[in-house]
């Protein structure tokens, strides 16, 4: 089955109240909604809360998912992007410490946030190896030589694992258009 | 002169400028006699520059999984479920005098363990388990022998981890003891239940409360033969009296 027709019979089994499948597309999901709450609140906090509002949503409005207008992950996407606005306008409501910096006006930019997204979504997908140095080595600016010692791995199996995900990565972001194909 | 394959896997590093510049020299020498390199180069190029603005670095907290799913099914019928949102929880929560975020949010502080069965208070860790459940077999008398270790996995990566032992009586029965660290508080309205399941469908063996710490030990007698259900689960069920397993799981593990 492929992965997009997986995640929408995940959510047509939510939809069914199955609470194993609500767990196995939070599972999915979760850091690329962490991410992209991050990405457009800027606050840990807020970015739990669009966790948590959006996985309620996905539980109470499942049964309303028609694949045949879109994927299960566009459809979440999009409930992301309305939880975020909705964060984003109760926070400038609120009041603002004395001690708090000035804020940043928040814009959602959703380019790259759909961008970061699908990157999220396709690096989880990697086998855990290649997964685990990818992210320290782009995700925490390790060299390959710190990601070794991290890891206890010799160096040879950090860039053989690297070289690998990368290549896989940059399959699978091409298949979703994130990047483009190569012309050669 | 290093083969394409060679050069290739120093490409990341050559790309992040992690290579030393005779290393560096060599592999520019060689891209400028290797298309294919080159294109590899260039695709890797784009793939990379797309991780580097990607928010990998935010990691959600561990906690949040076990949190989140715990509120979300607070809700145990699927049915006509569109419209409301979380802050309708909340706002019943607050009724209740509490936050729905305190009230769900793992109680992580070393505390004594409150041992509801049999009122004890224990402070271990996991590694002390096996110590905890003999000292309770001693406290319960002439149990019998342990059987089996039982080695449970959470249901995703939640920070609760749970072992347990399997020990028949002397009167021929099983008891099951679970001894676990990291379970959130139960939720107003709901319990933990422990569960076998086997070919022939699903059996309860009983149901706990976590409130007083974030560790709880818990035994019971198993009224069916484990052979036949070599399955345990540890789910959150909510009180609504449906003896069905009807909420997410917590930990699973085979007898």
């Amino acid at each position: 089955m492929a992965r997009a027709d997986a995640e929408n019979e995940l959510l047509r089994a939510v939809a069914r109240g199955d609470p194993d499948a609500l767990g196995e597309l939070y599972r999915a999901f979760e850091r690329p909604l962490y991410s992209v709450g991050m990405r457009w609140l800027s606050d840990p906090k807020l970015a739990e809360e669009l966790v948590q509002e959006v996985t309620f949503r996905i539980w109470r409005r499942a049964t309303t998912f028609d694949g045949r207008r879109g994927a299960a992950s566009s459809w979440i996407f999009g409930i992301a992007r309305n939880v975020a606005a909705d964060l984003a306008r109760e926070r400038a409501r609120r009041p603002i410490a004395v001690a708090d910096p000035p804020r940043v006006q928040e814009t959602l930019d959703e380019e790259k946030a759909w961008e970061a997204w699908q990157v999220s979504l396709e690096l989880k997908r990697l086998p855990r190896q290649q997964q685990e140095i990818i992210e320290l080595a782009y995700g925490r600016d390790m060299t390959q030589a710190e990601v070794a010692r991290t890891l206890g791995i010799p160096l040879g199996t950090v860039k053989t694992r690297l070289y690998a995900g990368l290549k896989s990565l940059r399959r699978s972001l091409v298949e979703r258009g994130v990047v483009e194909e190569s012309s050669r | 002169m290093k083969r394409c394959s060679e050069v290739r896997l120093d490409l990341p590093a050559y790309l992040s400028s992690e290579l030393d510049h005779a290393s560096a020299a060599a592999l520019d020498e060689h891209l400028a006699a290797c298309g294919a390199c080159l294109g590899d180069l260039s695709e890797l190029d784009l793939v990379t520059a797309v991780l580097s603005h990607s928010g990998l670095e935010h990691r959600p907290p561990g906690h949040l999984e076990l949190e989140v799913l715990t509120l979300v099914t607070l809700e145990p019928d699927p049915a006509g479920r569109e419209g409301s949102s979380t802050k309708d929880l909340s706002r019943a929560s607050r009724l209740q005098g509490r936050s729905i975020r305190l009230v769900l949010a793992p109680a992580l502080a070393a505390a004594a363990v409150t041992l509801a069965a049999f009122g004890m208070a224990w402070r271990s860790d996991l590694s002390n388990a096996r110590d905890r459940i003999q000292a309770m077999q001693q406290q319960l008398g002439p149990t019998g022998a342990p059987v089996r270790a039982i080695s449970f996995v959470e249901s995703g990566s939640t920070g609760v981890s749970a072992r347990g032992e399997l020990v028949r009586q002397p009167d021929g029965n099983h008891r099951i003891v679970v001894w676990a660290k990291g379970l959130p508080h139960t939720p107003a309205g709901h319990h933990y239940e422990v569960w076998l399941s086997g070919e022939q469908g699903w059996v309860s063996a009983g149901s706990f409360q976590v409130s007083d710490g974030d560790s709880m030990m818990w035994s019971c007698p198993v009224g069916v033969s484990p052979a036949a259900y070599p399955e345990v689960w540890i789910t959150l069920e909510p009180d609504d009296g449906d003896p069905r397993r009807t909420g997410p799981s917590v930990l699973r593990a085979s007898l």
